[in-house]
């Protein structure tokens, strides 16, 4: 479903990706996990068009998508949730939500406010109130809730568990099981291994730009010293 | 001043205050949505007025005026259409600077394809059929078509609200305004976005325009008077904020028409005329708001500056860059060896500016400042050397001597608010002070000698060749602009620019950054002010028109044109500049339209300057 070959990406004359490759499967949940500034954050960011990729191919449903604008990215099907969140401050919940609509897509059952406040319903509570006035927790949630309005195929969430307290982190996972369970393919990127294991079926770890090891969740957790290694602080 | 001619007054403020609001109303959008500060808009006001006018004489009577409104409109959106698609759009991702640098070019070739449709001749409007007369309040007596416009423009400001509130369009724009980037990344197409603001506000502009024709006659002059208002205006408001524009406009109305009524008061036995205020309140009011409220009446504290790629000044120049100026030098010191008089009188003229352009640069390049009011310092100094040799009768060298200390003084006093701002801000603050300095100097009668300026201050006998005078001009202009290089490259140079380019991170390491940068104003208005002398002396005279907005204007086109990023730059820019002004002059009558186009080429295909493409096309080959 998503593949990135061999892609490098720079901000300004600064290299950050080294020949990246990596590929989620139709349907599967895959974590990108590396320590603080490792890249995995660029590498989301690449694979929807907020930053070119100078060198290497990225596919996305069959199709190439390297060099096309975000918005295009966006409708052909794929979802981003940045981490830093990013909602509208000024606009309401639900201006924030209507801001993110699109046509559904055929077959699959379309996204309305109505259906993204049964997967959040504390933001059901909160649908009048000015977005720069919620929690940070309100605010992911909020996060995912507008990308899901456009009715992506694909999501591509970046460090959905940063910064939160542990029953928004827990409300979290089962957010994204309740995803993947719709039939909704996952690229997460997470700093918490023990988020990602929760939630995940394969692996990769970035170090310096550089995909350095990839495997399944269970043989990640198998092998503590791997673990350690790459992802110790 | 009787109660009744103050309401009359205070109706005319807020009638022009309606009109006002729809043009800032329409920057600020555009503004909001883009980030690009559009110098263009004021001339769509401009063409609005007259294509009103055109329309309003060629169908006549009730329907002619009528109809002249929605026209204007229609052909301002239009042609704000055509420069969204053609140029700006090629410009979005490029530096700001750069940005404004399209939008002046577009200013000048507005300007002349004006000229070229109604010629140099203002052109009065027609009144509005029906609301000719005036309706008598008590012993007021208010014009018909004021309070039409004082309900017209809470009108507009109520359907804007309507539109950005409750429709799906106005909410992806307010959207725009807070993240554009994440607004694409969620399947919006921010282009047919940007498209659309752009018209809307040109339109805004247009309309703004014709509805002022039965008030004010269309003039060339009106471009830059409208868009320095709108800023006025955007900047006080808040940019971005309808409603801050909105109170803003009222304010700014209100104040003059208290100016205008309130006439000549007496301060114990001090007579002043408060109504020559009017040039100067509004600006005034803007410089007290920054000052206090910096994010504006209506705007909220800045949200997280979008930090652009920061311009890259070259490495500090070796022995060969020395070297070529010392060359360049001698070529200069040769030229009255074989040049005649007209070329001397014009290469003293780029010298002049060369200095000027470089004392700019120095600020926006190294210190990282945009001062839209640099000619303020330019003028402070030809004034200060111009009154010293008419009233103190000084030498001329005491009196080059005195003016960049005035200047300089003049820099510290602007700089101390200034540095407390950044980017659009720090530009407004500039034009704010320069504008005041401006009308003081245009008002003075006399000691200024007002709107005439003042004459016969030539050089002296032994100076009064047009060689020798070139020579002095020389050598005062490469002292101080080698001067200044010699600062950028020393450790007050890196330290300027360590906190233009992390200014948090430059307090850190123990760089005092707002004494850092204060110090540099200084510097660079003493710099302008030796160049606003040596300009005295070179035309024998000066007007209020030295130090008025488009000289400013003017230094900003030579910097940019030349490249911020390179330390000739301002120096390929001046010449560059003043030349091709001077040519086409001479040429033709529409040098302005010649000028904009090839700064707008320079610009789509340079996107570093001159100087800066050139630096990379050397890059590329060796």
């Amino acid at each position: 479903m998503i593949e990135l070959r061999e892609v490098d990406a720079f901000y300004g004359r600064a290299q950050v990706l080294f020949a990246v490759s990596l590929e989620v499967r139709r349907g599967e949940v895959v974590a990108l996990l590396g320590r603080n500034g490792a890249g995995k954050s660029t590498t989301l960011k690449t694979v929807m068009g907020l930053l070119p990729a100078r060198a290497g191919t990225v596919e996305f449903a069959g199709s190439r998508i390297a060099g096309r604008a975000p918005f295009e990215i966006c409708r052909a099907g794929l979802g981003y949730v940045p981490e830093d969140r990013r909602i509208f401050p000024d606009l309401t919940v639900e201006q924030n939500l209507e801001v993110a609509r699109r046509p559904a897509r055929t077959g699959l059952r379309a996204w309305t406010p109505e259906r993204a406040f049964e997967l959040f319903p504390s933001l059901g509570r909160l649908r009048g109130r000015a977005a720069g006035r919620m929690s940070g927790g309100e605010q992911q949630m909020l996060t995912i809730a507008r990308t899901l309005m456009g009715n992506p195929l694909a999501l591509l969430l970046d460090e959905p568990s940063e910064g939160l307290a542990p029953v928004i982190v827990a409300q979290m996972r089962d957010v994204i099981g309740a995803l993947r369970s719709e039939g909704l393919t996952l690229l997460v990127s997470e700093q918490n291994p023990r988020f990602a294991a929760a939630i995940t079926d394969r692996v990769y770890i970035l170090e310096k730009g550089r995909i350095c090891y990839a495997d399944t969740m269970q043989a990640l957790l198998a092998d503590p010293a791997t673990r350690d290694a790459h992802l110790a602080v | 001043m009787t109660v009744a001619d103050t309401l009359s007054q205070l109706v005319n403020g807020l009638a022009g205050a309606s009109t006002l609001f729809l043009l800032a109303s329409g920057l600020s959008l555009i503004f909001g949505v883009t980030r690009v500060v559009n110098f263009a808009h004021g001339s769509l006001y401009m063409i609005g007025t007259y294509v009103g006018i055109a329309v309003a004489e060629h169908v006549g009577g009730a329907t002619g005026f009528w109809l002249a409104l929605p026209v204007a409109a229609a052909i301002a959106g239009a042609l704000g259409f055509a420069v969204e698609t053609t140029v700006l759009r090629r410009v979005y991702r490029a530096p700001e600077l750069f940005q404004l640098l399209a939008t002046f070019a577009l200013v000048l070739i507005l300007k002349d394809a004006t000229l070229i449709v109604w010629g140099p001749e203002d052109v009065l409007g027609p009144r509005a059929p029906g609301l000719e007369d005036a309706v008598r309040v008590g012993d007021a007596t208010l014009a018909k078509y004021d309070l039409f416009l004082v309900i017209v423009g809470p009108l507009v400001l109520a359907a804007l609200d309507l539109v950005f509130r409750r429709t799906r369009w106005g909410l992806l724009v307010r959207a725009a305004t807070q993240d554009r980037e994440m607004l694409g990344a969620l399947g919006v197409n921010q282009r047919w976005l940007f498209t659309g603001v752009f018209v809307l506000g040109s339109a805004l502009a247009g309309l703004a325009g014709a509805l002022q024709m039965p008030r004010e006659p269309a003039s060339l002059s009106l471009d830059l008077t409208a868009i320095t208002d709108a800023f006025v205006v955007v900047v006080v408001g808040g940019l971005g904020s309808l409603r801050g524009a909105f109170l803003a406009a009222v304010l700014i109305g209100v104040l003059k028409a208290l100016c205008v009524a309130l006439g000549t008061v007496e301060v114990a036995g001090w007579s002043f005329n408060v109504s020559k205020l009017t040039l100067v309140i509004e600006f005034a009011l803007m410089a007290v708001t920054l000052a206090a409220r910096p994010w504006g009446l209506g705007g909220r504290p800045f949200p997280l500056e979008e930090r652009r790629a920061t311009v890259e000044l070259a490495k500090t120049p070796g022995i060969r860059f020395w070297l070529g100026i010392v060359a360049l030098l001698v070529l200069c010191a040769l030229a009255p060896l074989v040049t005649d008089e007209y070329t001397l009188v014009l290469a003293t003229d780029v010298l002049v500016f060369t200095l000027f352009a470089t004392s700019l640069h120095f600020l926006m390049g190294p210190g990282g400042m945009a001062s839209f009011g640099h000619a303020a310092f330019f003028g402070i100094g030809a004034y200060t050397a111009a009154l010293a040799v008419r009233s103190a009768g000084v030498p001329m060298l005491v009196a080059l001597a005195l003016a960049p200390g005035t200047a300089a003084l003049a820099g510290l006093v602007v700089g101390w608010f200034c540095v407390r701002l950044s980017g659009v801000y720090l530009a407004m603050l500039t034009l704010a002070f320069a504008q005041i300095a401006w009308s003081v100097v245009f008002q003075w009668d006399d000691v200024t000698g007002g709107s005439n300026g003042l004459f016969g201050i030539w050089p002296p006998g032994w100076a009064s060749d047009r060689a020798t005078f070139y020579l002095l001009a020389l050598a005062l202009c490469a002292a101080g602009v080698v001067a200044l290089w010699t600062v950028v490259n020393a450790p007050f140079g890196f330290a300027l620019r360590a906190a233009r380019d992390a200014s948090t991170r430059a307090e850190a390491v123990g760089i005092r950054v707002r004494r850092v940068r204060w110090l540099a104003f200084g510097l660079a208005a003493a710099a302008a002010g030796l160049a606003g002398a040596l300009y005295v002396f070179a035309k024998g005279g000066l007007s209020p028109e030295v130090m008025a907005i488009p000289r400013s204007v003017d230094g900003l086109v030579m910097v940019l044109l030349g490249g911020v990023g390179t330390l000739v730059g301002p120096v390929v820019g001046a010449a560059l500049f003043t030349w091709l002004q001077d040519f086409t002059l001479r040429h033709t009558e529409y040098w302005r339209l010649v000028l904009g186009a090839v700064i707008l080429l320079a610009v789509l295909a340079f996107p570093n300057g001159v100087a800066g493409g050139l630096a990379r096309l050397r890059e590329r080959l060796a």
